[in-house]
């Protein structure tokens, strides 16, 4: 049975992986997106 | 790469060995080193437009590959057995391992699918970030030119 459960542990490592890189990609992008249309939201308030 | 690793864990206990050249494997390892390069070659430009063109040859000649590895197990001798899900005659997997198979056949296109999505999502985001940058940046830009004109 080691070897089922390698496999298993395995699977489940490179899955967890994956989502994580690809669920901390898209809140990375959110974060920066949010961040620069912030900047530019008060840019012309500070300006005017 | 989970079907790289789990086989090879697999062929262990059953073929006695970790890993063996025979056109099966060797055919999915081409597969695993196509996407890394298709990883890297989007990777490699700048401009997503151009990246996109050039990544789509890529997998155009990649998809060559796709009946090879099909096909592997009737046109060589192989370790690896022939076709047991997809061949004339029906499967020849017990109802009791087939089941569980395409259960989690589904389950995991239905993953690569919600994935696929949420990375869909997080490019969108990026290109935004990227059109905001440069429009960010033009100002400063135009700035400068005039500055050096002055």
């Amino acid at each position: 049975l080691g070897y089922i459960v390698a496999a298993y542990g395995a699977t489940a490592i490179v899955l967890g992986i994956m989502t994580g890189w690809v669920l901390l990609d898209l809140s990375a992008q959110k974060r920066k997106l949010e961040r620069i249309e912030g900047e530019g939201g008060r840019r012309p308030k500070s300006s005017a | 790469l989970i079907g790289l690793i789990t086989g090879s864990i697999w062929g262990k206990p059953m073929w006695g060995t970790w890993w063996v050249w025979d056109a099966r494997l060797t055919s999915f390892l081409v597969l695993f080193i196509m996407y890394l390069g298709l990883i890297a070659l989007w990777r490699a430009f700048d401009d997503p437009a151009r990246a996109g063109r050039i990544a789509a040859i890529l997998v155009l000649v990649g998809t060559i590959n796709i009946p090879i590895i099909k096909f592997s197990v009737d046109w060589w001798n192989t370790l690896h057995q022939p076709a047991s899900i997809l061949r004339v005659g029906g499967p020849s997997i017990h109802p009791s391992m087939l089941y569980p198979l395409l259960i989690m056949l589904a389950a995991f296109a239905a993953l690569f699918a919600t994935l696929l999505l949420y990375a869909m999502r997080a490019e969108i985001f990026r290109r935004r970030v990227r059109a905001a940058e440069i429009i960010q940046a033009r100002p400063t830009v135009i700035g400068r030119q005039q500055a050096q004109s002055a």
